[in-house]
């Protein structure tokens, strides 16, 4: 009876199980960006920490170049040093319990390729309207993904001079099923400062790695999601 | 006494042409509505109209040795009246002008738009007229007198712009970040003569923020 009782219990404790899906509560998101042109070169630098996980959040360090062959078309290429990220293949068994790897302080480099497509919306005065495509390599897990933002923004102009800008935007990532929808507001503090309020939502859907279905384990997406709300803060050089 | 009469008389009308000093692009003149292609060299009667298009850039040169430049996408009517009591100028329909004015005795220069004037003795300065119905006024050296038709003047110093709207009050004169970038150069000579500010002050496709 008692070898019985041990055999239901370890084949109970070792079934695969999903990753938990709902909302979590809102966070608070910082970014600070920092941009110096030089002629048709665009320097760029950010510096963030973005609310992504259950029980911590991520912090990213980009930086690179946008190149410009139209005033409405560029090409970017940064270097990005991101902590605390996670995939699906962080939902793991250890000692038979199903869990996400703690990876809140494991680094992760990536190499961002970057084209930007922007212009006037033409009835409407002072609207920009704006497509972003990025192409992530992560050399630490050796992934290749393709995000794509599109976005408005609404510059406020007082004789002739930027008093703020508004802007709405939401942005896919195709492979990792990751989404964000955010808006905010950036008052144009001075010539080099640009500052406001950022905020948001975001959706991470996970799905089974391969070690989990070898394990046993179905098919799953599971969706987790959060808000957010921040503080911008750009440098112009 | 004929030879001297025909001098007087040719005088007379010479002074009331201005010369075509420096053109580059698209640029016509002519009485309104036969407008035609102007050539360098060619000489501009009082009332006649000038009209720039797109890339399109005109030094005229007064009797009084003042200069205008005519920016691309620009109308102005050319004002060089015989008189030199008369004010000597242009009136701008549209677009945007660049006066440089030789400080003379009693003769006064100015720059009209449809809703103000831009009036001055001895400066450099620039005008614009927007199909909107704004007007903005930046001032190089000197000082300008900017008068709505039934309103007060406000003067222009050195190194201050102000805007012109028709329904408002001219607001007070200040400095602008955008006229740091106005080509003031009328000697094609000395350098690029050419002005590609963007005359609204503020281009929102070059302001990045990722």
């Amino acid at each position: 009876m008692f070898w019985l009782i041990l055999a239901a219990l370890t084949t109970a404790w070792s079934a695969p199980v999903p990753p938990p899906g709902g909302s979590r509560e809102s966070h608070f998101a910082g970014i600070l960006r920092a941009t110096k042109d030089l002629g048709n070169y665009n320097l760029f630098f950010e510096l963030n920490s973005l609310p992504r996980h259950e029980r911590h959040d991520t912090r990213e360090l980009t930086a690179g170049a946008y190149y410009s062959v139209h005033p409405s078309v560029r090409f970017g290429l940064f270097y990005r040093r991101a902590e605390g990220l996670r995939h699906d293949r962080d939902w793991i068994s250890s000692g038979g319990v199903w869990q996400w790897r703690e990876t809140e302080n494991r680094i992760e480099d990536l190499v961002i390729a970057d084209v930007s497509l922007k212009d006037r919306v033409p009835w409407l005065e002072n609207w920009i309207w704006e497509v972003k495509t990025r192409n992530f390599t992560n050399l630490y897990t050796g992934d290749n993904t393709t995000m794509v933002r599109t976005g408005l923004s609404y510059f406020w102009l007082r004789e002739g001079e930027l008093v703020a800008n508004f802007f709405a935007s939401y942005e896919l990532h195709f492979e990792s099923l990751e989404r964000w929808a955010y808006f905010g507001a950036l008052y144009h503090a001075t010539e080099w400062l640009d500052m406001g309020p950022i905020g948001g939502f975001s959706w991470h859907t996970w799905r089974a790695p391969a070690d989990y279905i070898n394990r046993g384990g179905a098919a799953y997406e599971v969706t987790e999601e959060s808000s957010f709300i921040g503080v911008l803060l750009l440098l112009t050089l | 006494m004929v030879l001297l009469a025909l001098f007087m008389i040719a005088h007379s009308v010479w002074a009331q042409n201005v010369g075509v000093v420096f053109l580059q692009g698209d640029v016509k003149a002519g009485p309104a509505g036969q407008l035609q292609k102007l050539k360098l060299g060619a000489r501009i009667p009082h009332g006649h109209s000038v009209k720039t298009g797109a890339g399109g850039t005109v030094i005229l040169t007064y009797p009084n040795e003042s200069r205008i430049k005519v920016k691309e996408n620009s109308e102005l009517t050319i004002q060089a009246p015989a008189n030199p009591q008369e004010m000597s100028g242009a009136d701008l329909v549209v677009g945007a002008v660049f006066s440089m004015v030789r400080r003379s005795a009693g003769q006064s220069f100015r720059v009209k738009t449809p809703i103000g004037v831009a009036g001055v003795r001895g400066t450099q300065f620039f005008t614009s007229h927007d199909v909107s119905g704004r007007t903005w006024v930046c001032v190089n050296e000197g000082e300008v007198e900017m008068r709505k038709e039934n309103g007060a003047g406000v003067a222009v110093t050195a190194g201050l712009g102000v805007l012109v709207e028709r329904e408002k009050e001219i607001a007070p004169p200040k400095k602008y970040k955008w006229t740091e970038k106005l080509n003031w150069n009328m000697d094609s000579a000395t350098g690029d003569v050419i002005d590609r500010t963007k005359i609204d002050g503020y281009d929102i496709l070059k302001k990045n923020y990722d």
